[in-house]
């Protein structure tokens, strides 16, 4: 569940033409970005929606690093305004993510710093970078045998020989 | 000391003594909680005889199973500090619904690859049932059989697109008995397959199919004398949604199905039936379309009736298109075009196909109603090698005509659509004089590249040369896509190559073709780098910065190697990772197997 804390009115800046939205990151950094930025976040639409009901102003804390919020935030300033397919509720499966070029660079990162991504992605609810960083991470291991697989993403193999050998494994055509 | 009479923890320290000069020991708290578990064990083993030492190695079996439970225990710990395991079960489920086969043509085994890395992914793989809906008929039957099994009840995907594979009577049987629960079908096979096979499909095509959302069905036959035809109640008439209706090769089509009412895209394609289609007539098929309301993508190939001595009373409102393609015979095509109606955006894709039997009268109108439509974007050419020299050269005649007779408004467009399709291919020699139909085109296209937005050749024999591509690429000054295969693709890659480099040298300004944003070469030939390190010898090279590529002729977004002879798959990755980061878009793939 989301931490929603009560703030100053100093914390936030003044009312402009443009909402302003007040994110802290799990390092405790502040910080201010326009609501409009983070529509495409449906959790933080949420949370908007709950304000509005209330006069209070609110800072949203979130379960992430501020370098992880901040390489979120980059993603949702460039297509702000755009409609993405993938937000769409009605959009394609899973497995359908397009490909686009400002995308791959942008994920162009090491690999622990793309799961960061997916995972604030995941709690943000954006499902367009969540697609792009599962297509980045399968990617990445396009191609790979087993044993490379674990080798790229760290993991160990935990099967119990029975496991390993079971008979359904066994369809290498 | 005999080692047979030490105690368990004696016997781990004579082996950490003896292992010393290997360096491997084991360290001292396992050794010391390990010791009273050794002691017992010491205690079962038993005998010199030979069932004692069957027991022994039994017990020292199960031993060594039971520590490699321990053991996987302890690696699944570790897993859990893995940041990979940190991810909820719906983003890995995200991440393994994409197909990780490498682009080369193999089967689609990703999954099982997938379920072999660990507990935790093989745990999540198989309790999610939708990413095993997607079944393609090419990989093991066995695997097919897994793959049900953790799909349960989820609406299915079947799928049958290499050329290669072919489809089993078991295949079949799969298809019959999910019929109602797919939600996809696409048997796209090019192999030929016993009809009696294959009639099972056919019967089943008349039941309801309440969850079918794409239907592809192209299969070629070996026996011409039973060519299929789809049946009138297809599918019952019942297929709600829908959306997707591709089929090759049959021999007739429902045109007055309800099915079709909900269609999105409809391809009919009939190209080598040997028989004459059995065709509804010409105001059937109109009706037809007109209730299709939702229809964005048309392409129809040799399906359509004899033209009539009548055309038809009204016009149908086809505005709704986005793509419309039609491949026939020229008179045919001429009447069809006569009684639709398209959207000035409308891709236009046309190919007629003429014989010594159409006079001139037959040319000028399809010229007529085409050039009436000239405003739709495509415009492409048949492929030569269907033409006899006679229509080889109407055509030439055609696109000179065409450009010469195009409204000058038109002209000035900044977005002139016009694509040309050139096929040099293999079969041309059979016709006329090659030479001079290849000589034609291009001597006539420098002049008449100004209207070509796509230019499509293919060709082995007939390829023209380096020289000859520079004068027809230097007017290409709209050119956006370029599409080549075989020797063509060769030397396209080497006029272009000199254009970079001749610029280079001179300091020139001018490039050729400023606009080329897509590439795409087929069947080109891949070579393993001479040393280990070295970049992919590829005979197109593209500025390995992106400062630099912005500044040369070539602004590519997209890149697309097709059916890449030569070099392993780790030559094809090289490759793939070296250009991936020049351009916006890249795909590679191999040739299917029978064509290596």
């Amino acid at each position: 569940m989301p931490t929603i804390v009560s703030v100053d009115d100093s914390t936030v800046p003044g009312e402009g033409s443009s909402r302003l939205l007040l994110l802290v990151s799990s390092d405790n950094k502040h910080i201010v970005v326009e609501e409009d930025i983070m529509s495409r976040s449906r959790f933080i639409s949420k949370q908007v929606e709950g304000f509005e009901a209330t006069s209070q102003r609110h800072a949203i804390l979130l379960p992430f690093s501020s370098f992880v919020l901040n390489k979120v935030i980059e993603y949702c300033s460039h297509y702000r305004g755009y409609y993405l397919l993938e937000d769409d509720p009605d959009a394609a499966p899973p497995g359908r993510s397009p490909v686009r070029e400002w995308d791959q660079e942008f994920l162009d990162v090491d690999r622990n710093m793309l799961l960061r991504i997916i995972k604030a992605a995941h709690y943000l609810e954006i499902k367009s970078l969540v697609g792009s960083c599962a297509r980045a991470i399968a990617d990445m291991i396009r191609g790979k045998t087993t044993e490379e697989m674990r080798e790229i993403l760290g993991v160990e193999n935990d099967f119990t020989p029975e496991e390993e050998h079971s008979p359904s494994s066994k369809c290498t055509g | 000391m005999d080692p047979t009479m030490l105690d368990g923890r004696q016997r781990m320290e004579a082996e950490n003594d003896r292992s010393d000069s290997s360096g491997s020991t084991v360290p001292s708290y396992w050794s010391a909680c390990g010791s009273a578990r050794l002691a017992i064990l010491e205690t079962m083993l038993s005998g010199t005889d030979t069932e004692g030492i069957d027991g022994s190695y039994r017990r020292l079996d199960a031993e060594i199973s039971d520590l490699a439970c321990v053991l996987s225990w302890v690696r699944m710990r570790r897993n859990r500090l893995s940041p990979i395991s940190h991810l909820p079960p719906e983003i890995l489920v995200h991440i393994f619904s994409f197909d990780t086969t490498p682009n080369d043509g193999s089967p689609t085994y990703h999954l099982m690859h997938i379920t072999h890395v660990c507990r935790r992914w093989r745990s999540v793989a198989i309790g999610c049932p939708s990413l095993w809906g997607r079944i393609n008929l090419g990989v093991d039957h066995r695997w097919k059989k897994v793959m049900l099994a953790r799909a349960k009840a989820v609406p299915l995907s079947i799928l049958l697109e290499r050329p290669q594979d072919k489809m089993t009577e078991d295949d079949i049987a799969l298809v019959v008995q999910h019929f109602p629960r797919i939600r996809n079908l696409h048997l796209l096979n090019r192999m030929k397959d016993d009809v009696a096979l294959t009639s099972k499909l056919h019967e089943r095509l008349t039941t309801p199919a309440p969850l079918l959302e794409s239907f592809c069905l192209g299969i070629r036959y070996a026996n011409h004398e039973e060519w299929p035809t789809l049946p009138q109640n297809i599918f019952s008439g019942h297929a709600p949604r829908l959306r997707q209706l591709t089929v090759e090769n049959f021999a007739y089509f429902p045109w007055q199905s309800p099915v079709l009412s909900g269609l999105v895209h409809l391809c009919i394609s009939s190209p080598s039936l040997p028989l004459p289609f059995q065709s509804h007539p010409l105001d059937k098929i109109l009706d037809a379309f007109e209730r299709m309301p939702a229809l964005r993508l048309v392409h129809l190939l040799s399906c359509l009736p004899p033209a009539s001595d009548r055309d038809c009373t009204h016009v149908v409102d086809l505005t709704q298109l986005t793509y419309f393609g039609l491949i026939d015979d020229i008179n045919a095509s001429t009447q069809f075009l006569r009684s639709i109606r398209l959207h000035t955006e409308t891709s236009l894709n046309v190919g007629v196909q003429c014989s010594e039997a159409h006079g001139d009268d037959s040319i000028d109108a399809f010229l007529s109603v085409v050039m009436a439509k000239h405003y739709a974007s495509h415009f492409t050419f048949p492929r030569l090698q269907f033409l006899t020299e006679r229509e080889a050269n109407f055509l030439v005649h055609t696109m000179i005509k065409a450009n010469s007779e195009m409204p000058t408004a038109y002209q000035e467009e900044d977005d002139a659509p016009f694509i040309l399709n050139f096929w040099l291919d293999y079969g041309l020699p059979k016709y006329g004089n090659p030479q001079a139909v290849s000589g034609a085109f291009c001597a006539m296209l420098p002049n008449n590249m100004d209207y070509v937005r796509c230019l499509d050749v293919h060709g082995t024999d007939m390829a023209w040369t380096v020289d000859e591509w520079m004068n027809i690429l230097r007017k290409a000054e709209n050119l956006t896509a370029l599409r080549a295969s075989d020797e063509s693709a060769d030397t396209v890659c080497h006029a272009l190559t000199t254009a970079v480099d001749w610029n280079r040298e001179t300091g020139a300004s001018v490039f050729m073709c400023p606009k080329l944003s897509s590439l795409t070469l087929s069947y080109i030939r891949l070579k393993p780098p001479s040393h280990p390190g070295d970049p992919v010898p590829f005979a197109f090279r593209l500025p390995q910065s992106l400062e630099k590529r912005r500044r040369s002729c070539l602004q590519l977004e997209h890149l697309h190697l097709v059916r890449c002879y030569g070099g392993t798959g780790q030559v094809r990755t090289d490759l793939e990772v070296a250009l991936r980061r020049l351009v916006g878009s890249l795909t590679v793939t191999a040739p299917p197997r029978d064509d290596t």
